[in-house]
């Protein structure tokens, strides 16, 4: 069965009061357009915290083309910016600046929890992403994938929380698979 | 072997090394010098000890001429200035008695006449000891000749033993008279070593950089010198400031080798390895990822 049903209890009298409900969070033939705000984590010495967009069009229930944009605020981190004022010294990883990936997404299973007084209607969702990761010095090819949930909040507004898994070729002392984790959580509206 | 997947990201996924924005600018020359070569006047003397049967005076003479010519035209075929002796002559009827002897005295005359008569030259003089028989000579003969060797070089144009008792400086096999194999053979020893060759060496000042490195080099280091003796840079492999006004240069640093024969001569060469710095001397530099040096403060050369 494609859609499961995923019912936490939040208080006993909620137990009591347990019925099935028509889906209310629906994405066929929606559009939903979200933004807010991410943390590219490689490694590399540079804390890059940004913010995103995404806009995703679901052609089926279960799945959507996504565009998703990130831009990045990139800056060394206290060790490497030491070692820049003491030694002169930069590492070789290129600063992230710009995300541009397209992919789709795919619902995993379908769901509601009872949160205090309400109820939240929630998919999980993985996805696979392929674009470009812009950085102070080129352009490099990337691939991602990602896990999440996206929830509904009253009848349009939705929550989307992914984490994903980012690699790019970069050219450093010498070309490298970069490898980093993407976590992005945007609050959007749906048409 | 299955590396765990932990070490294969860390290795293989996104290594970050720290890297200098402004490395020094290196570059790399040689400079190097050759000795020249001097041929040497092709001065010989023949000495003939040769034996026939008794009494036969013709081939008595025609050995000689023969011997004698075989020599000239050996000596002659060699692109030098050139001077023969007048031959001694130890068995004038072939007969090799055994009271003979060399007059070194009036050898050793002519041997220094001729040196004389080359006196910008290093002249040592060939003496070529032809001997028809297998017997061992008279230590006379033996002691003479190594007399005349002295200062020049003694060939032999014998057999077994007398070339061993000898120990010349290059032995032709006899064969017989007339034999073309054994005028080839003297003619082949002659082409091989002479004219002796002498060193020409110029051991004044020379640059070590050249004229396009010179005004851009700051510092430079000696990589590796051989034969030769750096002036205004230390030889080793710490860097040093380049004047312009008193630039690094070397000296050949040569052993004078003197009329030595040709087969055993080689020019000698000197050379100078140098890695000089253009700008941001004081900074680090890398040959391979992770790996870094300050350029000033590391000895020895790092392109």
């Amino acid at each position: 069965m494609k859609l499961a049903l995923l019912i936490l209890v939040a208080s006993a009298p909620a137990l009591a009061q347990v019925r099935v409900e028509p889906r209310s969070f629906v994405k066929e033939r929606h559009f939903f357009f979200s933004g807010g705000l991410t943390w590219l984590d490689r490694n590399d010495y540079y804390v890059s915290p940004g913010g995103a967009f995404s806009a995703v069009y679901y052609f089926r229930e279960s799945d959507g083309v996504e565009l998703r944009t990130a831009f990045f605020w990139s800056h060394l981190d206290g060790s490497a910016q030491e070692v820049v004022s003491q030694a002169g010294l930069y590492p070789d990883a290129q600063k992230p600046q710009v995300l541009l990936l397209v992919g789709w997404r795919h619902s995993l299973t379908y769901g509601k929890v009872a949160l205090f007084s309400t109820v939240v209607h929630f998919d999980v969702q993985s996805g696979v992403h392929a674009g470009t990761l812009m950085t102070d010095r080129a352009a490099t090819p990337a691939l991602a994938g990602s896990f999440g949930v996206v929830a509904g909040i009253g009848r349009r507004a939705f929550a989307q929380l992914d984490l994903a898994l980012l690699g790019s070729m970069e050219s450093r002392s010498e070309r490298v698979l970069a490898l980093g984790l993407l976590p992005l959580l945007t609050f959007g509206w749906s048409l | 072997m299955k590396l765990p997947l932990s070490t294969f990201l860390l290795v293989a996924c996104g290594a970050v090394h720290f890297t200098e924005p402004n490395p020094p600018q290196l570059f790399r020359s040689v400079a190097q010098y050759t000795s020249d070569a001097v041929p040497e006047p092709v001065v010989w003397l023949p000495v003939l000890d040769l034996f026939t049967e008794s009494g036969n005076a013709a081939a008595c003479a025609a050995a000689h001429d023969w011997t004698l010519q075989a020599i000239h035209d050996a000596m002659t075929a060699i692109q030098a200035p050139q001077m023969e002796l007048q031959h001694a002559d130890l068995s004038p009827s072939c007969a090799q008695a055994a009271d003979r002897s060399l007059d070194t005295n009036s050898l050793e005359q002519e041997i220094r006449s001729a040196v004389a008569a080359f006196p910008s030259a290093h002249v040592r003089v060939v003496v070529v000891y032809a001997n028809d028989i297998a017997l061992e000579v008279p230590g006379a003969i033996v002691d003479g000749l190594q007399t005349l060797r002295q200062g020049g070089l003694l060939w032999t144009m014998t057999r077994d033993p007398v070339s061993t008792q000898l120990a010349s400086d290059r032995t032709i096999g006899w064969t017989f008279v007339s034999d073309p194999a054994l005028r080839t053979a003297i003619g082949s020893a002659a082409a091989l070593d002479l004219p002796l060759q002498t060193d020409s060496i110029d051991d004044g000042e020379k640059p070590i950089l050249g004229r396009d490195d010179l005004p851009r080099a700051r510092e430079i280091k000696i990589c590796a010198a051989s034969q030769a003796v750096v002036q205004n840079a230390a030889a080793n492999g710490t860097p040093s400031p380049v004047d312009t006004r008193r630039p690094p240069t070397f000296r050949p640093q040569f052993t004078q080798h003197t009329a030595v024969p040709k087969s055993q001569f080689s020019l000698q060469h000197a050379e100078i390895d140098v890695e000089g710095c253009s700008a941001h001397c004081d900074r680090y530099f890398s040959a391979r990822p992770g790996d870094l040096r300050r350029w000033e403060t590391t000895a020895g050369c790092l392109l």
